[in-house]
């Protein structure tokens, strides 16, 4: 089964190295992401917490965005950096290793 | 900084005729007293002064019954006026704002899906936290979120139970809903997020963050969003600069920093750089290096504009704009045969 890894860099700070499978999503609590080698992970998106409102609409709150989510797409290795704090001032990148494995064996029929 | 008057004046006008119509429609209120307690009598508790906190100069209490009056239409005028006021500059757009009755009329009700605002009426909204937070905490950020209160009619105050205003400390950052759809949000959801505030912020903090987030639960959305601010973004620098620092697509950043608001849809002062709910910007990004410098703290155009858009005081009912008031201003009649042209309307 894939995983939701979820990563709070500001609280959890973030692994120098993440040991992934193939389909597993990480979520960072950040305001932006880099890319800056491999292709094992890929970046679905830059995005910002919303929710679904009484009257079923989808509203989204005033801020910058506030959620990273990668998905572990093809064995290997990327590296990525984590932003977070204000895009507009100060802000914190940290870098981290994403080591991307297949995914596990399926079990033989006996 | 700048407070322009005649956009005060277009939007007082405004205000005059929604609060007409909420007058109509909402609870009225108490006879010499707001909803909240506070006095209808024109003066504040402490007429003007300044906030004790912040240094941040507090207007002193309108009442909209003193000194010159607008002089109302008609009711059967005034779909029409309104509609030529827009076409003669957006910024008199019917203010958008949220009713669940159907009280209100067709032109109103086509904007009823992005309305954000509370209405002229004094209100006090409800807060609570939705993590275990010291007393002296929840009473720091809501004096902050009462900094708003010193000019205008609305006040925060905790509760015990589930408030309107749920504020969270848990990662995500600084948001808040805009306005009204605070109260479309799931009760067990924050309306307000305040990540990891704690009583070892400074003050400058709670005044630079709580009172913007405030100011957005008021309605306010961000200036640096407004026009003529947007103008000053080279929109080049600005995709290589977030690029760079942030990995934002160019679509992000035309979201996030160089779509500017629907001036139809706003109604207010001229873009203040200053303001508490614009961003800083650095210099990077503008055409002529130079930063928005943002805003730290409620201005006193920030406290003029939310006095003017919420009063602490208001007519009672009976003084309506459609009726005549107890302080002799009555709606000019004519026959319906004497009713000027609107060209092109």
């Amino acid at each position: 089964m894939s995983r939701l890894i979820d990563i709070d860099p500001d609280h959890d700070g973030v692994p120098a190295e993440l040991v992934l499978t193939v389909g597993d999503v990480v979520r960072f609590n950040a305001t932006g992401v880099l890319l800056r080698s491999g292709s094992s992970v890929e970046v679905v998106g830059i995005l910002i917490d919303s929710v679904v409102g009484a009257d079923g609409s989808v509203l989204t709150p005033l801020g910058v965005p506030n959620t990273v989510l990668l998905k572990a797409s093809a064995p290997g290795e990327s590296r990525v950096d984590v932003v977070s704090g204000d895009p507009f001032g100060p802000s914190t990148s940290r870098s981290v290793l994403c080591r991307v494995q297949g995914p596990p064996a399926a079990p033989r029929a006996s | 900084m700048s407070t322009n008057d005649e956009s005060c004046v277009r939007a007082f006008r405004e205000i005059g005729r929604i609060t007409a119509r909420f007058l109509d429609g909402e609870a009225a209120v108490a006879p010499g007293g707001g909803l909240d307690g506070t006095s209808m009598d024109g003066t504040s508790t402490d007429g003007t002064s300044m906030d004790g906190t912040s240094g941040v100069f507090s207007a002193p209490a309108r009442d909209v019954s003193a000194g010159c009056r607008i002089m109302p239409l008609p009711a059967r005028l005034q779909e029409r006026a309104a509609e030529v006021a827009t076409r003669i500059n957006p910024v008199n757009a019917p203010l958008h704002q949220f009713q669940d009755d159907a009280a209100v009329d067709a032109p109103l009700r086509l904007t009823l899906t992005t309305a954000k605002y509370w209405g002229p009426l004094p209100k006090s909204l409800s807060v609570s936290f939705l993590e275990r937070t010291p007393a002296d905490l929840r009473t720091r950020i809501i004096s902050h979120l009462n900094a708003w209160s010193h000019a205008c009619g609305i006040t925060f105050a905790a509760t015990s139970g589930t408030g309107e205003v749920r504020i969270s400390r848990g990662p995500g950052g600084y948001w808040s809903y805009l306005g009204t759809d605070i109260r479309l949000i799931p009760a067990n959801r924050p309306t307000m997020n305040l990540q990891g505030f704690t009583m070892n912020h400074p003050e400058s903090e709670f005044r630079r963050v709580v009172r913007h987030e405030a100011g957005h639960t008021l309605g306010f959305p961000h200036e640096h969003m407004r026009k003529a601010l947007v103008e000053r973004i080279d929109p080049q620098k600005a995709y290589a600069y977030f690029l760079q620092t942030q990995g934002w697509s160019q679509q992000m950043v035309d979201q996030q920093v160089l779509t500017p608001l629907d001036s139809r849809s706003i109604i207010g002062t001229e873009p203040d750089q200053d303001s508490i709910m614009c961003y800083q910007l650095p210099g990077d990004i503008t055409r002529d290096g130079r930063p928005i410098p943002g805003g730290m703290d409620i201005n006193q155009t920030d406290s003029a504009f939310a006095g003017l858009i919420y009063p602490r005081t208001l007519r009672s009912p009976d003084e309506s704009l459609d009726a005549p008031s107890s302080s002799g201003t009555a709606v000019p009649e004519w026959s319906e045969s004497e009713d000027p042209a609107f060209a092109g309307v």
